[in-house]
């Protein structure tokens, strides 16, 4: 474990321009193994004249072509099998094979033992960059079709960590059992998908508990899966009485980012992946990321459909990787008096105008979208008093969003939306 | 014989005849209940105080049994366990350049056997040593549209099944168009602990147009074992288990490698063993499950 605490002190204090270099010549080994294994790049770089041997430097990245899930999903139908050509395997036999995530079609991937080394170093940095630390049990929480699952094995194999799973899978339906799983091993480190956090808080309350018996060994929480909001983020504290919570995100394509939490963002996970956003500078734009790993499937400037902002500026914390801050996914974005928006942008406002809304469970209706307005399905108060809310909110937002704003109070939406903003039509959820 | 000695569970239920008395899972269960013992009293040295330093390298709740039962193991004990299934997976050929899927959570011991990179001190699981890679497409029913996509596209040699989705999956590869055996040589049946019934396995494998193999599972005593396409028996390799037939037609079985949470004289249940003379393997040690 000593070795990789000097390799993080050492990695992590390179200077920008230091892991500026250090990138470009990551870039040329990735680059170097597609053009000569891979055929879906080699066929992508001839077609847009981009010849691997004249990259020299970060600038040279507009030059490669952009690729994106249906491209993979393309290849893998033309050949009628799994192989998408962006697959290196290396020679250790014992591949396991992923799914991703998300609405725009399942693609799989592959990861053999030679990617799982250096991903798995890769990931435990931004672990502990998040606060793991050797002694804790380690709840060890992906399901077995997500990737993590296997970068989260070998974090707790180099740390020495107490290994711990329950049974199931981590959904709703299993709270109870991971409710039990916490209270029993109580981690100082606790790594959860968002919508898992107040499914446990649920959980304890239908048995009684108080949020600290629950969670009260947690010094660390770890939410993942969605970005969070400031006033999410207050929420998530007061509601689990864990001091830090901090977000972390990542993709099945090699996308890692974790907050250190001295400054908005999260710093990309250098030797996993390099990120753009293409925008100009701290402005929102598609997020395109490359792994740093080049083994296993490749994804070589990838936009997987999220929207962020990344910052260059330097980090009080040291760190020298920009900050990203993934807001949202391009298929949720919607038009508001010419203005585009993102449901964070929303769950923002509202946190901003009525600061005791942070933390509520709302969906944002496409109903309302199409008549150009914002009608928002906001779960009612528990006191009921829906009128005062209605009326503060709805002035205030109409300032912010120019549009007419709406609210509808339905008596329930379910659990998995709270911090998950969804747009849906009012049908879907019974409003 | 694994020493059980300072075993609350086992302590609390010696057998006249010497060692511990054969226990069944629910037994473990209402152990575990009564001491508010997670491990169920099989820990050395005492109840489980949630003490972090007491905690074994890796713990595994299972699915089975009210309330849920935790194991531990280390990386030795999780290698012989993992080892069993290598060997049911390799005598149902499952051969180096294979896939093979699991339709089933990835907290299961099968899929968590399956490949080193999912278990922290495995090393290599049982898919990887035979040289075979793995997926798992977790074990919702409503994730069978999901599996039958990964069996189109991964195009694996055989598929893992839990009994209770494999009516969700039967009507996904309906609705997908995907016919198993275009894609599968076999496919398994698994519960949480036991066997899935003859009949069951006769309909999926009929319905499906493939040999249906079965899985016989007691994870609190670690035992995984398939049945033989030959004899039809489930062999249970004799140099990780120790089978021992109790009065009544039922079976004992103990794992000889379980050192963490012994599993000594587990009853399985009403099963026969039957002499060693499978025509394919004739030294293997038999159980017919009832």
């Amino acid at each position: 474990m000593t070795a990789f605490v000097e390799r993080f002190d050492d990695f992590d204090r390179l200077g920008p321009e230091e892991l500026a270099r250090w990138w470009v010549s990551r870039f040329g080994e990735v680059l170097a193994a597609a053009v000569a294994e891979l055929p879906f790049h080699r066929d992508r770089f001839a077609a847009a004249g981009f010849d691997p041997a004249s990259f020299k430097s970060l600038d040279d990245l507009s030059r490669i072509p952009i690729m994106r899930k249906a491209d993979v999903l393309a290849a893998q139908k033309a050949a009628g099998a799994l192989d998408a050509g962006i697959e290196r395997l290396g020679q250790t036999p014992g591949r396991i094979v992923t799914m991703s995530s998300g609405t725009s079609g399942t693609s799989f991937l592959r990861w053999p033992r030679e990617w799982r080394e250096q991903q798995g170093a890769s990931s435990l940095r931004a672990h502990w960059w998040v606060g793991l630390r050797p002694g804790t049990p380690f709840l060890l929480v992906a399901p077995g079709w997500h990737v993590y699952a296997a970068v989260q094995s070998y974090i707790v194999e180099q740390l020495g960590l107490p290994g711990v799973v329950v049974s199931g899978t981590y959904l709703p339906r299993f709270s109870d059992r991971i409710l039990e799983a916490v209270r029993r091993f109580r981690p100082r480190f606790l790594i959860l998908f968002l919508p898992m956090v107040f499914s446990l808080l649920a959980e304890g309350r239908r048995k009684g508990l108080a949020a600290a018996d629950v969670f009260g060994s947690v010094e660390r929480l770890v939410v993942t899966g969605a970005p969070i909001t400031a006033g999410m983020r207050d929420h998530l504290e007061a509601a689990t009485g864990v001091s830090r919570v901090v977000e972390l995100a990542g993709s099945s394509e090699n996308l890692l980012a974790a907050e250190c939490g001295a400054a908005p963002g999260l710093h990309v996970v250098p030797d996993t992946c390099h990120v753009e956003v293409l925008a100009p500078a701290g402005e929102r734009g598609p997020v395109v990321h490359t792994t740093m790993v080049p083994w296993g499937s490749m994804y070589i400037r990838y936009d997987g459909g999220d929207i962020g902002t990344l910052d260059t500026t330097p980090c009080p914390c040291g760190l020298p990787s920009p900050r990203l801050k993934i807001l949202g996914r391009a298929e949720h974005e919607f038009v508001l008096a010419g203005r585009r928006w993102l449901p964070y942008d929303v769950q923002a406002a509202i946190e901003e105008e009525v600061p005791e809304l942070a933390g509520a469970t709302f969906a944002i209706a496409t109903e309302g979208l199409a008549a150009g307005r914002l009608r928002l399905l906001l779960q009612a108060p528990e006191d009921g008093s829906t009128a005062a809310l209605e009326e503060v909110l709805t002035r205030r937002l109409r300032d912010r969003f120019a549009v007419e704003i709406e609210l509808r109070f339905p008596r329930s939406l379910p659990l998995m939306m709270k911090g998950v903003t969804p747009v849906v039509s009012e049908r879907d959820v019974g409003a | 014989m694994v020493s059980v000695a300072g075993r609350p569970f086992y302590d609390a239920r010696p057998d006249p005849a010497g060692g511990p008395a054969p226990w069944t899972l629910d037994d473990l269960c209402d152990f575990a209940a009564a001491a508010g013992d997670p491990y169920g009293g099989r820990l050395a040295g005492g109840a489980f105080d949630g003490g972090a330093d007491r905690l074994p390298p890796f713990s595994l709740q299972l699915e089975a049994g009210e309330p849920p039962i935790w194991v531990g193991l280390d990386g030795d004990e999780l290698a012989q366990w993992s080892a069993a299934l290598e060997r049911v997976l390799a005598r149902w050929g499952v051969a180096p350049g294979d896939t093979v899927g699991f339709y089933e959570y990835g907290s299961s011991p099968l899929v968590l056997l399956s490949a080193g990179s999912y278990v922290p001190g495995l090393g290599r699981g049982a898919t990887d040593r035979l040289g075979a890679d793995m997926f798992c497409n977790d074990g919702m029913g409503n994730m069978a549209l999901r599996m039958a996509e990964a069996i189109r596209v991964v195009r694996p040699g055989a598929i893992v099944v839990r009994a209770d989705v494999a009516a969700p999956l039967t009507e996904a590869l309906e609705m997908s168009g995907v016919w198993l055996p275009d894609v599968l040589r076999w496919a398994a049946v698994t519960v949480p602990d036991g066997a899935p019934f003859p009949g069951d396995v006769a309909r999926w494998s009929e319905r499906w147009g493939l040999p249906v193999r079965r899985l016989l599972r007691a994870d609190a005593a670690f035992l995984v074992a398939g049945d033989c396409p030959a004899c039809e028996l489930f062999h249970v390799d004799d140099d990780l288990y120790d089978l021992e037939a109790l009065p009544g037609g039922e079976t004992a079985v103990t794992a000889r490698f379980a050192t963490t949470t012994p599993a000594v004289r587990h009853n399985l249940g009403p099963a026969e063993i039957v002499a060693p003379g499978c025509p394919e393997d004739p030294g293997a040690a038999r159980l017919r499950w009832l």
